[in-house]
């Protein structure tokens, strides 16, 4: 039983060049002021990781559980965390799946791995044992296969494991760290973390429970949010038919679905790639697959039963962004190409987005003779050239040829290839632009740019529900305008209020499609930003009212933002969208004619959340309100000026 | 009227709810190795495979056990075993075809289902019906 409800109450620290395994209370101290997961890990960062690179052994590699990871309603979700080789910058993924309960009810809210192994080493975490095990035997397999044989070793199918591919162990920059059915630790180079310390794969099992503040409330809770899950159109009929992939008409639609490396946000071929089309011709069963604990299942497996990808078949996805940034972003309307594409990201473990993202880069250089056959080992890199896309990603993995410069992702290609490429270059503070255009789609805009972790849409995953009341947004928000996809008003509000929930799940160690996304109505989106508080205090025994709530997410993404500027200095100049959306007008399609007007939204959204405009710092004030003093005093002490209220407030 | 749990494989989305309520009834917390049925996914990621008390109608589990400590429920139907008869032998989860008794390695107690009186609290949390309990 653990010492507070919600919580497995251990931390176990694993320092690979040592041999050394630890184990210690989780502070309650950190859970006060971070209640968990996210904001835990993105504390221990600021406190234990300083000026080295991502790939350094010194960096902390953290898999993090929340108090309703194992518990609640979506709660298969869990966080892995490190300083991100690809940007320099705070570095996380999210990801599904079991792993996450499974570390938990093997005894830890918190896996603290640093160091660097001598040899490729596991990390077998059994009921509150941990062994650091030979995995030379391991070293090179793809993913599934790898875990395959630890479950095969233990006797153990419900075995859970997440591991990296050869992408992972060839330092890969964006590499992901994989579940065995295709969950992905996907963004910001964590496998590649992983790789730099030689750690092929974590397994965790356990057979402990996690108690309850109230348990009688936590079981009529249970009933309430399952009736709201059910009985909402969204996460009641459409999520569980098509998950996430439903968008990639629906943003192609909007105008926003980046095609060809973001030439245009309008895709002539979307329909061929569309969820509809998935389900029709690829999805073979009418179920879905469900992450741990959630009643939605939006995932699918797909299948290719004909032609040149027959036997293809993924355990999870494409999910919508993968359909984008293998698909539209390539010019490639084959789907079952995609398919097959996700299937080798997710095999060779890499970040499908940014590897799509890269390729994309490359593709459009190669249009415009910035890179030509004698560079590409002779790929013809034409937008829809699916067979090209299909070896460039296993290239990449491997760093062959070409793959080894494109493995270091777009802004470091950027800087080798000069000439010009820059314009063409995809990426924000170093992480590869995802998936829908800032002309066509200005919340989203926004939120990438404006992101810590880079160019990050989950950071603040702004969507108004379909069936939008727009009195509720004239309250909330001061106009109708701020529900318009095409217009920047009011958008840095609008991105703030999802940035809070956003950030509020991955605390949580909740869902965010399903507490923030997965909602029709505003009323309804409402209630489940609200349940929280109530979900806290059942499972906790914590009672915090919503404000308070809101006063943490904004400390955690506040002390991100401070990792950034100490860590890289970054500001105002560096929250800044590729200058495509800036310089080009939208060509074609539904949002033809946009920019995207990055001053007036940027402005109002450091106003909304307590920065100064000029700098893009926190002022000193919202630090002291924030409880981040000692954060406040380091930034100082390291000579960072941060501004003050009364010199320098808004106009 | 008897009835039993039945799993609609092609309906199951693997979420494990169904567990996590289990255990949060039987032991009043979360978890989900304490379970009293068990989900088994196959290395293809196609098809699952529920390990489900059926509540045999000549059940081996209940010839097996040299204390008699699995004793049948008359209104429900549920074999139920004698904590205070129970030896812990596990002769009883060698002898389920189904590997639908569990063994609790904490505790040394074996782990099986009863149907909750009725309640069948799995049967409630399944979003997706894909665990029934019906009439024989």
């Amino acid at each position: 039983m653990s010492s507070r409800p919600g919580y497995a109450g251990k931390i176990a620290i694993v320092d690979l060049s040592s041999n050394k395994v630890t184990k210690e209370p989780t502070p309650f101290g950190l859970l006060d002021m971070y209640i968990g997961m996210r904001g835990v890990t993105s504390y221990m960062l600021w406190d234990q990781v300083r000026e080295i690179d991502g790939t350094d052994p010194s960096n902390l590699l953290i898999f993090a559980t929340g108090p309703m990871t194992g518990v609640a309603l979506t709660g298969g979700r869990s966080l892995v965390a490190a300083k991100s080789p690809q940007t320099g910058l705070i570095g996380y993924a999210n990801f599904g799946g079991h792993f996450g309960p499974a570390l938990k009810y093997a005894g830890f809210d918190f896996l603290i791995i640093k160091g660097s192994a001598a040899k490729p080493v596991c990390l077998m975490i059994d009921d509150g044992n941990i062994t650091i095990e030979d995995a030379g035997y391991l070293w090179g397999k793809e993913t599934r296969e790898a875990i395959k044989m630890i479950r095969h070793n233990y006797g153990d199918s419900r075995l859970e494991v997440m591991a990296i591919g050869p992408a992972g162990e060839r330092l890969v920059k964006f590499s992901s760290i994989m579940s065995y059915d295709g969950h992905a630790g996907g963004r910001t180079g964590m496998g590649c973390v992983m790789g730099s310390k030689n750690l092929k794969a974590v397994a965790a099992r356990g057979s402990g429970l996690i108690n309850l503040a109230d348990l009688e409330g936590f079981q009529y809770l249970f009933r309430e949010l399952m009736d709201h899950i059910s009985l909402d159109q969204l996460s009641g009929q459409i999520a569980p038919s098509f998950g996430t992939t439903v968008l990639v008409n629906f943003v192609n639609e909007t105008g926003a679905l980046g095609t060809r490396n973001f030439q245009t946000g309008y895709f002539e071929d979307a329909e061929a790639i569309s969820g509809e089309t998935m389900l029709a011709k690829y999805t073979p069963w009418e179920r879905g697959r469900a992450c741990g604990l959630c009643p939605i299942a939006c995932d699918r497996s797909t299948r290719v039963d004909h032609g040149e990808f027959a036997g293809t078949c993924s355990g999870s996805g494409p999910e919508y962004a993968t359909l984008q940034n293998q698909g539209a972003r390539l010019g490639n309307n084959n789907l079952a190409a995609i398919i097959k594409a996700n299937d080798l990201c997710n095999q060779y473990g890499l970040d499908t987005y940014s590897t799509g993202g890269v390729m994309g880069f490359a593709y459009e250089l190669f249009e415009n003779g910035l890179l030509t056959k004698s560079d590409t080992d002779g790929l013809e890199l034409k937008w829809g050239n699916y067979q090209a896309q299909l070896k460039l990603i296993k290239k990449i993995a491997f760093r062959e040829g070409i793959g080894d410069l494109l493995a270091e992702g777009v802004s470091s290609v950027c800087q080798k290839i000069g000439g010009g490429s820059k314009h063409y270059a995809m990426e924000i503070k170093g992480l590869e632009y995802p998936s829908k255009d800032a002309r066509g789609d200005k919340m989203y805009g926004l939120c990438v740019t404006t992101a810590a972790r880079g160019a990050d849409h989950l950071y603040s995953l702004s969507e108004f529900p379909p069936d939008v009341e727009m009195d509720t947004i004239r309250n909330m928000f001061g106009t109708e305008k701020a529900a318009n996809y095409h217009l920047p008003d009011a958008k840095g509000k609008v991105v703030n209020f999802f940035e809070e929930a956003c950030t509020l799940t991955d605390l949580f160690g909740i869902c965010k499609l399903v507490y923030v996304t997965y909602v029709a109505s505003m009323k309804e989106l409402m209630y489940r930003r609200e349940v929280l508080t109530d979900l806290l205090r059942v499972v906790t025994g914590r009672e915090l009212d919503y404000k308070s709530l809101l006063e943490i997410a904004h400390r955690v993404t506040t002390l991100e933002r401070c990792f950034n500027i100490r860590e890289a200095g970054t500001g105002r100049t560096d929250d800044v969208p590729p200058s495509r959306f800036t310089q080009e007008k939208m060509p074609s399609g539904p949002a033809k004619g946009n920019l995207f007007e990055t001053d007036p939204m940027l402005d109002e959204f450091y106003d909304t959340i307590g920065f100064e405009r000029k700098t893009g710092w926190p002022f000193q004030e919202t630090l002291d309100g924030l409880g981040l003093i000692e954060v406040k005093n380091e930034l100082l002490q390291k000579g960072i000026k941060l501004p003050v209220k009364v010199d320098n407030g808004p106009d | 009227m008897k009835k039993e749990l039945i799993f609609v494989e092609g309906n199951c989305t693997g979420c494990r709810l169904c567990e996590l309520m289990c255990v949060l009834e039987k032991e009043g917390a979360c978890g989900l190795s304490r379970a009293r049925l068990k989900l088994i996914e196959s290395d293809t990621l196609e098809t699952y495979d529920k390990k489900i008390c059926r509540q045999c109608d000549e059940p081996d589990c209940q010839a097996a056990c040299p204390e008699k400590a699995i004793i049948r429920n008359s209104s429900t139907g549920a074999l139920i075993v004698d904590q205070e008869l129970c030896t812990g032998c596990q002769l009883c989860v060698d002898a389920c075809p189904y590997e639908a008794i569990f063994w609790d390695t904490d505790r040394e107690v074996v782990l099986k289902c009863d149907l909750c009186d009725g309640k069948v609290f799995c049967v409630t949390a399944c979003p997706k019906q894909a665990l029934l309990f019906e009439p024989i």
